[in-house]
């Protein structure tokens, strides 16, 4: 199993001070504290000011990069032996492909309007069901494999709260993942930077200080905002990607706004922030670091081989985009949703 | 076990204002007041267009729109939600909710040796956030807090100035889109189909 040591190894970069596991303890400096804060604020603002444009810009540009990133991020962090982290990975890997599936035929489904009112709140808290006993039964088996207490039964009340609120409300709660998900990126740069990055921590803290304060602004600017035009397909998908229709009474600039910030703080992070913690060791293209590339009874050549595939996809998405950005952009998020589900098992395996 | 009292005493407070709120009476019908701003009925874009060569007036209202205004309007088909799997949501969801509560509280019975601050905060915070969920669902059928989205006539005002304008129109059911259009023929035409001049 691949130890805090190893992550740490991978990650710090030359000309730091680095303790034993490899963390470096060097400050950040002033300097990318203020870009940093900066950024933050400059997000919200073009959120705020041109939420559809940033919409399609950020997703045309960084959707398929970060989800590469993150490939190489989770590939770093599947350990070379499974050992008794067998279950677990098991279970991660079947969640992660079959609510995938039937979030594709979900879809499909509503798309195609063969269920019917009915049918798509049946099949939609269904599916929300479904994702939430998968995250219950990943926390237990995680819970139990580890040495120290059995705090992982908290999860079974917090899962049925959560299971009777998908029932009550399935389309708030599918829309509550489209907005949770960004906020998680968030939570994995954290512990990378404990990780690799410690000097970091109390400046990383602060920019996290200024997400409240940017999203209460743009709340407070955007509250009595007029609905945005949506004129055409891909302003259409947007505002109702954002949860227009679904959060009745609040003005559809404020949701795409609110939505966009945190997609692009998300993709910041993958592409920024969790490289910039791990130094050099987390670039996409770089298979040198991984320890199943690295280990003897490792898989080198299909690691590589899925790195590349990996890049191959983000050309592909990128030529889809230019060829029919609305359909794409479809078909990305529901396949996106992958990598959505991706995260749960790698995040409770830093926990 | 003063834990536990606070917590009994909360429950109680909570069953007993269950009841209570559910004999409130609906809110009364708006009056047909043209001064008044009737938030209970849902807003939308609309725009006037005057369009060449089309032949006849026509009123396009997105299939999105109308399925949303079937769900506000209980109509059952074409995408809304009957009451029956309303009913089936909300008695699934109050069970589950209800076993979410009872775990928590079989929990801090099993681990009262042990509790810690955080641990009792969770668990109140579970019950609120539950009770709140409740209360949400309850709810479900009030208008509108007032103030909210404001409905903004904007430059629709300048269409009618004078007397109002009457004539026939199509009512076209569209699949794109997400705002009502009104199409009107920029040039009136004779009996026969022909533009005026």
């Amino acid at each position: 199993m691949q130890s805090a040591a190893d992550i740490g190894a991978l990650g710090a970069g030359r000309g730091t001070v680095s303790t034993r596991g490899g963390a470096s303890v060097s400050n950040a400096s002033p300097a990318a504290f203020t870009l940093t804060c900066a950024c933050v604020m400059v997000a919200a603002a073009l959120a705020g000011l041109a939420p559809l444009w940033l919409s399609v810009a950020t997703v045309f540009a960084f959707a398929g990069p970060h989800n590469w990133a993150e490939l190489r991020f989770f590939i770093t962090r599947l350990p070379a032996r499974l050992g008794r982290s067998r279950g677990f990975f098991a279970l991660a890997g079947a969640g992660v492909v079959g609510l995938t599936v039937a979030y594709a035929l979900l879809a499909l489904g509503a798309d195609s309007g063969v269920w019917g009112g009915e049918g798509l709140y049946a099949a939609t808290a269904l599916w929300n069901s479904a994702a939430v006993l998968w995250v219950v039964g990943l926390v237990a088996v995680r819970g139990r494999t580890m040495s120290r207490g059995g705090g992982w039964v908290w999860a079974l009340p917090v899962g049925c709260a959560l299971l009777g609120l998908s029932w009550l409300a399935p389309q708030a709660f599918a829309l509550a993942l489209v907005y949770a998900h960004p906020l998680v990126a968030l939570w994995f740069l954290d512990r990378q930077i404990r990780l690799t990055r410690r000097g970091w921590s109390r400046a990383y803290r602060v920019c996290l200080a200024l997400l409240p304060v940017a999203l209460v602004l743009l709340w407070w600017r955007l509250a009595g905002a007029a609905p945005l035009a949506e004129d055409g397909e891909v302003a259409l998908r947007i505002v109702r990607h954002a949860g227009a229709g679904v959060v009745p009474n609040v003005s559809t600039h404020l949701l795409v706004s609110t939505h966009v910030f945190l997609e692009t703080l998300h993709y910041g992070v993958w592409l920024v922030g969790v490289p910039l913690a791990a130094g050099a060791g987390l670039a996409p293209w770089r298979a040198a670091g991984v320890p199943l590339v690295r280990h003897r009874r490792g898989w080198p050549r299909l690691i590589r081989a899925l790195l590349v595939a990996g890049g191959a996809a983000v050309l592909l998405l990128w030529l889809c985009f230019v060829a029919d950005y609305a359909t794409t952009r479809d078909v990305y998020f529901t396949v996106a949703m992958a990598h959505v589900l991706a995260e749960v098992p790698f995040l409770l395996r830093t926990l | 076990m003063r834990l536990f009292k606070r917590l009994a005493a909360l429950a109680v407070v909570l069953a007993a204002a269950s009841p209570a709120f559910a004999d409130i009476a609906l809110p009364k019908n708006p009056r047909n007041n043209n001064n008044e701003i009737r938030r209970d009925l849902p807003s939308a874009q609309m725009t006037i267009e005057r369009v060449e060569g089309l032949r006849e007036a026509r009123l396009q209202i997105p299939r999105s729109r109308l399925q949303e205004w079937n769900v506000a309007a209980g109509v059952e088909g074409g995408g809304a939600r009957s009451a029956s799997m309303k009913a089936v949501g909300t008695v699934v969801g109050g069970l589950f909710i209800s076993l979410a509560v009872v775990l928590t509280g079989l929990l801090l019975v099993r681990s009262r040796r042990g509790l810690r601050v955080g641990r009792a905060a969770a668990a109140v915070a579970l019950c609120a956030c539950a009770a709140g969920a409740a209360a949400v669902a309850a709810y479900a059928n009030a208008g509108p807090p007032p103030g909210l989205r404001p409905q903004d006539p904007g430059t629709l005002v300048k269409a009618v100035t004078g007397s109002p304008l009457a004539g026939s129109i199509r009512v076209e059911v569209v699949d794109e889109g997400y705002e009502i259009k009104l199409l009107v023929p920029a040039k009136a035409r004779t009996n026969r189909g022909d533009e005026e001049e």
